[in-house]
């Protein structure tokens, strides 16, 4: 019966099978590549690498490469196989060579004439089959070797050319084809062949030699294994159970404990004699760091395997539909949480605690933190100790009038130019006075302003006020009515206001360029004016430079640098002062000293307020706040003091603790 | 057409800026009227600005008072007396008399008693600033506070000693010429800026007003 085997698993099949009956798989079609009918009783050996499946023929054998040909055309004298040679079965076996394509760079073989002298020696010797006469040109080592198996290798294979027709016992690889004309009969060259010459040359004379392989020899794990005569190669079954085919047959029961590399002698006796027998070595030791992360328990020595029965069935990837099959997806892709015992460490306590201190830090953070209760704002004992101290020192002096601090003995230098300058601007025209301070620094500019603006009063200088802040007019009439009602100012008469002066920097540039464009209605005005600027107390006025003296008050640097600049190039002869506080002083100041300076005359702070007043002669707010804030500023001196002293006392005591 | 629309604004703000410029150098009837004008309008623009700005103050705190937000009941408050300082003001006038005491009883004691705050948290971060940070910078801070202090407090200037003299000239040199150096830096650098600024502007390198 028609067989055809299976080149998946070698199972013998019926010939018009389409698929396996043991692993399913698909069948190549014997019209397409008819495979070799596989004889019953042949011999393993003869038959072809069924990968090749190529159909045998007798006239396949003169198919030999043509190198090979003239090689033995070269050799042996004589005519090529294709001419005159008959063909042995073992020729035939690799025909299949033969028919290979030549690749490019392939060796072609040696050029005709350049056949070297040790196979033009073998070739003859094969040709001929007496073996002494090879013999010369054999070396002497291999020639004993030769001897002594000519002499105890009864019943043994040997390569040369009249044994090497005997039938061969067990399937072997095929021989070269034609073995007697072209194989040296000879076993030295090949020998030689595939060694490096310094190797040669340290090959002793007298060493043993690898036996010449003329016989492949049976393992002894391989003795156990008879030939049943089916021609079937020794295979494992698939661990595939198909319900409607045959039940897998079990593998051969194979005793691999015999199995051992088998060294050659000489490289044997190539050991070292110092590392032979050295059984006092030490075993090696792992690192600690490295035994400590060594897993215990992980090794599990007997493996269960499953009944087919219970086996699972592989329900993704290529394998699908199998069972028996490894699960690739329970082990890569779904999630599982790792074997306690792999988990297992040897540690010491070093690293016992570190991973406490890892594992308290990762609890912490995945910890949810609940939201605190917003504490409730307790002020300190030293918030309130500050605030009474401070409230105390202004206040008491303000309603008592006790204790008063003394005058300043000198005026600031300052003082003297904005004097001068006041004195020196005419009447006849009203002076421009900004408000541009806010409500919560009355405290300190109306006190500063206060003397300035009496000195105006004094002199009799109509009074125009302006501001660019909401509340500045506002501010405005209140200073001016309390200075006024001592100079006796009647706002309307002796003073108007321009009122509020809206878009900042640009309403500023606006007014200084046009005055009455920029203010049509003041604060304050009378209902018979048409006009703020209908008023006696603004007549004569058309352009900034119509003003007598421009004064800035303000408690913001940047409102006076935006007069100061915006103006300064509008007001012709007419003096710019600024009356400023102490805190902002400093930014102003460089418009003040200068060598072209932009500031006729600069008043900052309560001291030069006090001082100003007292060139007056006539006390003003300046004076009722005095000693108010003298005394402010020295409690505030005294807990600065006081602070500090305790902040390095603490310190020094922290520092020590530690 | 977006590219033309933005050079339409370029030239515009441009001109605009030279018109303003050329009154600081060219003294001309007509291009002071124009300057005027574009000046009045950038003023009204500002104002338009500010009652935007109140406007919006107005909708910010109504979106917490209807959400209930932390802190609502502040804006409740400042809505209330937005409204009822706008009401009063214009049924009555601006310079009404109620007007007038509802700035002077309530907004400038507000304002100054947070003035008066600010004084008392001032001191009370110099009591502890050498608690909570020891440093050279601590220490050159505290020195040159209660030297000021000192040169500025009467109960030294009044005095006509030594210590006032030492501590008159101390605090003198340390605001004209520590303080006015660096506030002479500053004003240096903004006047540079605003130099660059108002350049770039002039030439359309810079397109505040949108491309």
């Amino acid at each position: 019966m028609a067989t055809i085997r299976c080149p998946m698993c070698q199972t013998e099949n019926a010939a018009d099978a389409e698929f396996c009956r043991l692993c399913h798989a698909k069948l190549p079609d014997p019209a397409e590549s008819p495979a070799p009918e596989v004889p019953e009783t042949g011999a393993a050996g003869a038959t072809a690498p069924p990968a090749r499946g190529a159909p045998v023929s007798a006239d396949r054998g003169s198919q030999m490469p043509d190198w090979l040909a003239r090689l033995r055309q070269e050799v042996t004298g004589e005519a090529g196989p294709s001419e005159s040679r008959p063909v042995s079965g073992a020729g035939d076996d690799l025909d299949w060579l033969g028919a290979m394509p030549a690749v490019a760079g392939e060796e072609e073989g040696p050029p005709p004439g350049e056949v070297p002298e040790w196979l033009g020696a073998s070739a003859s010797a094969g040709s001929s089959t007496d073996g002494a006469a090879a013999g010369a040109d054999v070396p002497e080592w291999l020639a004993k070797i030769r001897a002594k198996a000519r002499g105890d290798g009864e019943g043994e294979p040997a390569f040369e050319g009249e044994s090497a027709a005997e039938p061969s016992p067990a399937p072997t690889p095929a021989p070269l084809p034609e073995p007697e004309a072209v194989i040296p009969a000879e076993p030295e060259a090949p020998a030689s062949l595939g060694l490096p010459d310094w190797l040669l040359a340290a090959r002793p004379d007298d060493a043993p030699t690898v036996p010449p392989p003329s016989e492949p020899e049976r393992p002894s794990w391989l003795m156990g294994v008879t030939d049943d005569g089916s021609g079937e190669l020794p295979r494992v079954p698939a661990l595939v159970f198909d319900g409607e085919g045959a039940a897998p047959e079990p593998a051969p029961d194979i005793d691999l404990s015999s199995v051992s590399a088998q060294v050659p002698d000489w490289i044997g006796e190539g050991r070292p004699p110092e590392l032979a027998d050295r059984s006092d070595l030490a075993p090696a030791t792992l690192p600690a760091w490295l035994e400590a992360m060594r897993p215990v328990d992980t090794f599990r020595s007997v493996i269960e395997i499953e009944s087919a029965e219970d086996q699972a069935v592989e329900s993704a990837g290529p394998l699908a539909g199998l069972r028996g099959v490894l699960l690739a997806e329970p082990v890569v892709a779904m999630p599982h949480a790792p074997t306690g015992k792999a988990a297992r460490l040897d540690v010491n306590e070093r690293q016992y605690a570190q991973a406490e201190l890892l594992h308290r830090l990762v609890e912490e953070e995945q910890r949810e933190v609940r939201p605190r209760p917003a504490a409730k704002a307790r002020p300190s004992v030293l918030r309130w100790v500050v605030a009474a101290a401070l409230l105390v020192a202004v206040g008491v002096p303000g309603i008592l009038g006790i204790p008063a601090m003394d005058l300043p003995a000198f005026a600031p230098r300052d003082l003297a130019g904005l004097v001068g300058v006041v004195d020196a601007i005419p009447t006849d025209r009203p002076a421009l006075v900004v408000f541009d301070y806010e409500a919560g620094a009355t405290g300190e500019m109306e006190a500063v302003a206060g003397p300035f603006l009496s000195h105006l009063m004094e002199r009799g200088v109509p009074i125009a006020t302006l501001s660019t802040h909401p509340g500045g007019s506002v501010l405005a009439e209140r200073l001016m009515a309390l200075q006024g009602a001592g100079h006796n100012y009647v706002r309307g008469e002796d003073f108007v206001h321009l009122g509020y002066l809206p878009g900042g920097p640009a309403a500023v540039q606006l007014f200084a360029a046009s005055p009455r464009q920029a203010v049509t209605s003041g604060f304050l005005e009378e209902e018979t004016l048409t006009t703020i600027w209908d008023s006696p107390v603004l007549a004569g006025v058309t352009q900034l430079s119509d003003f007598t003296l421009m004064a800035v008050i303000t408690s913001g640097s940047e409102d006076a640098r935006v007069w100061i600049e915006q103006s300064e190039a509008f007001l012709g002869e007419a003096p710019l002062v600024t009356i400023v506080s102490a805190g902002s002083e400093p930014l102003v100041r460089p418009y003040y000293e200068s060598t072209d300076p932009k500031v006729n005359g600069i008043l900052s702070g309560l001291t030069s307020a006090v001082a100003y007043e007292q060139r007056l002669g006539e006390p003003g707010l300046a004076h009722s706040r005095w000693s108010s804030y003298g005394l402010g500023l020295l409690v505030v001196e005294v807990l600065v003091v006081l602070g500090a002293v305790g902040g390095v006392t603490t310190g020094v005591f922290r520092s020590r603790r530690r | 057409m977006r590219g033309g629309l933005g050079l339409v604004w370029a030239a515009i703000a441009i001109a605009f800026g030279l018109i303003v410029l050329q009154g600081y150098f060219i003294d001309l009837e007509v291009l002071r009227g124009v300057r005027t004008m574009v000046l009045q309008w950038a003023v009204v623009l500002a104002a338009a600005a500010l009652l935007l700005g109140v406007a919006n103050l107005l909708a910010v705190h109504l979106s917490k008072i209807g959400a209930q937000e932390k802190g609502w009941p502040y804006s409740a408050v400042l809505v209330g007396a937005l409204v009822v300082t706008l009401l009063v003001g214009l049924f009555f006038g601006e310079e009404s008399p109620l007007v007038l005491s509802v700035f002077q009883y309530i907004q400038q004691p507000v304002e100054s008693t947070l003035a008066g705050l600010l004084a008392i948290s001032l001191t009370l971060g110099i009591v502890r600033l050498l608690s909570r940070r020891r440093d050279m910078r601590t220490y050159i801070f505290l020195i040159t506070v209660f030297i000021v202090l000192l040169g500025t407090g009467p109960w030294l200037i009044a005095s006509n000693g030594g210590l006032h003299q030492l501590m008159g000239e101390a605090r003198a040199w340390l605001s004209q010429v520590w303080a006015a150096g660096a506030a002479r830096g500053l004003l240096l650098g903004v006047a540079l800026g605003a130099t660059a600024t108002g350049l770039r502007i002039l030439l359309g390198a810079d397109r505040p007003y949108g491309d």
